[in-house]
C-alpha cells in the first residue's frame, strides 16, 4: 500500500512542477448504454444487465519537451448496481529523454499479440463482464498500475513492463452476468461478486513482469515474450475461498502479409506455478495455446478475419485422476479448440458499419456471436445496436454457461 | 529498299521517342506530386460531405519521408480531430513490389493493429479520397497515351492494366511544374465519375504545392476537400519515426 502512495505522489509532483493549461488538450465523450437480456429469465433476474451513463473527460499535457501526460476520468451512474462511481480510466505520464529508451509510468492501459480478442501473450487486465454486456469495445481492457521501459537497440523494439500493484480480470461473477459455477452445481446470480477473491499482496516477489522483443523485417513483425506473475482469473481452493494462482508464461508470435491480407500466428506456453504435475485438481493445469489467423479485403471496404486457436492441456492424465468424482462431467477437453470469424462492412463514406463477431469451439460443441450495427451521425454522434448471444450443447461450458446472458443493446455516445 | 528501312527505322524511332516523352510526363508527375523534397510535414484539414451536404471535419498531421523517389516511402497520419479519433495513428509503408503495410493505433485499447491492404481504391478515413490519391497510384498500374495537349496542359489517358473500378482516366497535367490539375474517371459507358481537383497550388520551400485538393463523387453526390497548410519540407525525419514507437508514443517534435 505505501508503494502506491509512493507512487501517486511522485506522479502527482511531477505533474504539478510542469504542467500548464495552454500546454493542455481537453476532450471527452458522454456515453450511455443500455442492454436488456432476451433469454429465458430463470437464473439472469433483472430487467437489464446495463444500464449506464458515464461521463470521460481526458486532459493531455506536454509538460516538457521529453515528456507528456495523459489523464481519463470516469465518472459513471451504474443503474443496474445501483450506484455512483468516479473512476481513474488513465494517468500517466510518459518520459522519452533519449533515442535509446523511454518510460511510461502510472496507470495505463496495455495490449500487445496478435489475435483478434484471443490473448495468449497478452497477460493484462481484461473486463469481460464489460464486453458481454455490451459496453463499448475499449473496456474490455482494464488499465494497470505500471511502469513500462521500452529501449530500442538496433532495430528491436524491447519492452519491459513491471506491474508492483495487481489488477485481476473482471470475470463474469454474478453481479451482473449469471455463470455455472461447478462447486456448487448451479448458476449464480447475487448481484454482487461471487468470487470475492484474495489478491497478492504488493510485494517484491509478488510483483508481475511481462517482457516483449519486438523486430518488424520488411513488414514480418516478430515478437518473442515473457511472463512472471499470475493468473488473472480467480481460482477456487479447497476451502471454498478464491485467490489467484501463479504462473510463467513464454511465446513468440509473427504478423505480415500473405495472400493478398495480412496472416498471423501465435504461440505460448503457460507454465502453472503452483500446480506444476497438474494434480491439483482447483489449479489450472499447464498448457500449449496456438493461433493462427488470417483477414483480407473481399470487396470493398468489406474486410473477413478467420481465426483457429488450440489449446492443449499439459498434465492431462493428472488432472483427470485428480479429479474428483463429482467434477468429472465438467472436465475440460485435452485439446480445446476453438474457431472466430469476423465479418466487417463499411458504407455511406464509412458512417455505417455492419460488423459480426463470432466464436465456435468445435470441442466444447458452445460458442458467441456478436452482430453489430453502428452508425455515426456527426462528428459527434455516434450509436451502436447489437446483441451478444450465447449458446452451446451443454449447460457447463465456457460460452454455454453464458447462455441466459444474452441481449441486446444500445449504446449512444457524444464525443467533444 | 534502303529508303524503307530508313523510313521504317525513323517511325519505330519517334514512336520509341514519343512515348518516352508520355513516360517522362507521368514519371515528373508522379514525382512532382508525391515525391516533392526529402519529406515532408503537413497539416490537413479535411471536409467530408455527403449527399445531405452535411459535413464531418478531420484535421490531420501528415509525415513523409521518401526512401526511393518514385518509389518506397512511408507515410504517418496522426488524428488531432474530431474527438472520437483523436490521438489515432495511421502508418503505411508504401511498397513497389508488393502490397503496402498499414497500420492503425487505437489509444484506447493501445492497439496497434495491421490493416489489410489489397484494396488501394477503398476509401481513406471515409473520405471521397481513396488511398491511392492519398499515396499514389503506381505508374505500372496503367498504360500511359498522350491524347493531347494545349499551351499548358499536357491530357494524358491512363488505362488500367488490372480490372478496375473505372474504365480510364484523363489526367491534365501543368506544363510548367508537372503536377496534375485534374483526374477525371470515366465508367464503362464513357461517362465521367469522379473528379479529383487540384484548387490551389503555391510554391513552398521551392516545391509547387498542392494546398486545396478536391475529391468530387459526382455519381453519389458526395465530396471532399482536404486544405493543407503549415507544409514544410526536407526536416531530416529519421526513418525510425515511421515505427511502431511512434505509433504507441507520437514524435511530438514533428508533429507541432
Amino acid at each position: 500500500m505505501k508503494l502506491k502512495y509512493f507512487f501517486i505522489f511522485f506522479l502527482t509532483f511531477q505533474w504539478i512542477s510542469y504542467a500548464s493549461l495552454e500546454d493542455t488538450e481537453f476532450s471527452g465523450f458522454l456515453e450511455s448504454a443500455a442492454g436488456k437480456p432476451v433469454a429465458s429469465k430463470e437464473y439472469q433476474q433483472e430487467d437489464f444487465n446495463l444500464g449506464e451513463i458515464r461521463l470521460q473527460l481526458q486532459a493531455d499535457t506536454l509538460l516538457t519537451d521529453t515528456s507528456e501526460s495523459r489523464f481519463k476520468i470516469h465518472f459513471y451512474r451504474d443503474e443496474v448496481l445501483e450506484e455512483w462511481k468516479l473512476y481513474l480510466r488513465e494517468g500517466y505520464i510518459s518520459y522519452y529523454p533519449s533515442y535509446f529508451y523511454e518510460i511510461k509510468a502510472g496507470r495505463q492501459v496495455l495490449t500487445w499479440g496478435t489475435g483478434d480478442l484471443i490473448f495468449i501473450n497478452d497477460r493484462f487486465p481484461k473486463d469481460y463482464e464489460s464486453f458481454y454486456s455490451g459496453r463499448n469495445m475499449e473496456y474490455l481492457k482494464v488499465p494497470s498500475d505500471a511502469v513500462k521501459i521500452s529501449f530500442f537497440p538496433q532495430k528491436y523494439i524491447v519492452d519491459l513492463v513491471i506491474i508492483p500493484l495487481f489488477t485481476p480480470n473482471k470475470v463474469v461473477n454474478g453481479e451482473r452476468l449469471t455463470f455455472f459455477d461447478q462447486s456448487s452445481g448451479d448458476f449464480v446470480y447475487t448481484g454482487e461478486d461471487y468470487f470475492n477473491a484474495d489478491e497478492p499482496s504488493t510485494s517484491l516477489d509478488n510483483t508481475q513482469l511481462a517482457v516483449r522483443i519486438k523486430k518488424n523485417i520488411e513488414g514480418n513483425e516478430i515478437a518473442l515474450y515473457g511472463y512472471r506473475g499470475f493468473y488473472l482469473d480467480p481460482n477456487p481452493s479447497e476451502d471454498g475461498e478464491y485467490y489467484y494462482s501463479k504462473t510463467n508464461v513464454f511465446g513468440a508470435s509473427w504478423i505480415g502479409s500473405a495472400l493478398d491480407g495480412i496472416a498471423n500466428s501465435e504461440i505460448g506456453y503457460e507454465d502453472s506455478r503452483d500446480d506444476r504435475d497438474g494434480d491439483d485438481p482447483y489449479i489450472t493445469n499447464s498448457y500449449l495455446k496456438f493461433l493462427v489467423g488470417y483477414k483480407r479485403e473481399m470487396g470493398r471496404d468489406f474486410t473477413v478475419g478467420v481465426q483457429y486457436y488450440l489449446e492443449h492441456m499439459l498434465d492431462y492424465d493428472n488432472y483427470r485422476e485428480s479429479l474428483p468424482e463429482s467434477f468429472s462431467q465438467y472436465a475440460r477437453h485435452k485439446n480445446r479448440s476453438m474457431f472466430a470469424l469476423r465479418l466487417s462492412k463499411l458504407m455511406m463514406q464509412q458512417k455505417l458499419k455492419y460488423e459480426l463477431f463470432t466464436f465456435y469451439s468445435p470441442t466444447d460443441e458452445d460458442g458467441y456471436i456478436n452482430p453489430d450495427i453502428s452508425y455515426k451521425w456527426s462528428d459527434g454522434l455516434s450509436t451502436s445496436l447489437g446483441m451478444n448471444i450465447f449458446y452451446g450443447k451443454y449447460y457447463y461450458t465456457d460460452f454455454a454457461q453464458l447462455k441466459d446472458n444474452t441481449n441486446v443493446y444500445f449504446r449512444i455516445r457524444y464525443s467533444f | 529498299m534502303k529508303k524503307i528501312y530508313l523510313i521504317l527505322i525513323l517511325i519505330l524511332l519517334g514512336s520509341v521517342t514519343f512515348s518516352a516523352n508520355v513516360d517522362e510526363i507521368i514519371k515528373k508527375a508522379y514525382n512532382a506530386a508525391y515525391y516533392a523534397g526529402d519529406d515532408g510535414r503537413s497539416t490537413v484539414d479535411m471536409e467530408i460531405v455527403d449527399k445531405n451536404k452535411r459535413i464531418r471535419k478531420r484535421r490531420i498531421i501528415m509525415l513523409r519521408k521518401d526512401i526511393t523517389d518514385g518509389k518506397e516511402q512511408m507515410y504517418y497520419a496522426y488524428f488531432k480531430e474530431p474527438s472520437d479519433v483523436k490521438n489515432m495513428v495511421f502508418m503505411v509503408h508504401k511498397n513497389t513490389k508488393k502490397d503496402d503495410d498499414r497500420w492503425l493505433y487505437l489509444p484506447a485499447l493501445d492497439l496497434v493493429k495491421r490493416i489489410a491492404s489489397n484494396d488501394k481504391r477503398s476509401s481513406f478515413v471515409g473520405s471521397d479520397f481513396t488511398y491511392e490519391d492519398i499515396s499514389g497510384r503506381s505508374i505500372e498500374e496503367d498504360v500511359h497515351e498522350l491524347t493531347g495537349e494545349d499551351s499548358s496542359y499536357y491530357i494524358i489517358k491512363n488505362t488500367p492494366k488490372n480490372l478496375e473500378d473505372f474504365a480510364y482516366y484523363v489526367t491534365y497535367i501543368d506544363k510548367k511544374n508537372y503536377l496534375p490539375i485534374k483526374a477525371e474517371y470515366y465508367n464503362s459507358t464513357g461517362n465521367i465519375y469522379r473528379r479529383i481537383t487540384a484548387e490551389k497550388i503555391e510554391v513552398i520551400d521551392g516545391f509547387p504545392t498542392i494546398t486545396i485538393m478536391k475529391a468530387d463523387e459526382i455519381e453519389k453526390g458526395t465530396y471532399t476537400v482536404n486544405k493543407f497548410s503549415d507544409t514544410v519540407y526536407n526536416l531530416g525525419m529519421e526513418e525510425n519515426i515511421f515505427t511502431e514507437r511512434y505509433l504507441r508514443r507520437p514524435p511530438r517534435k514533428w508533429l507541432r
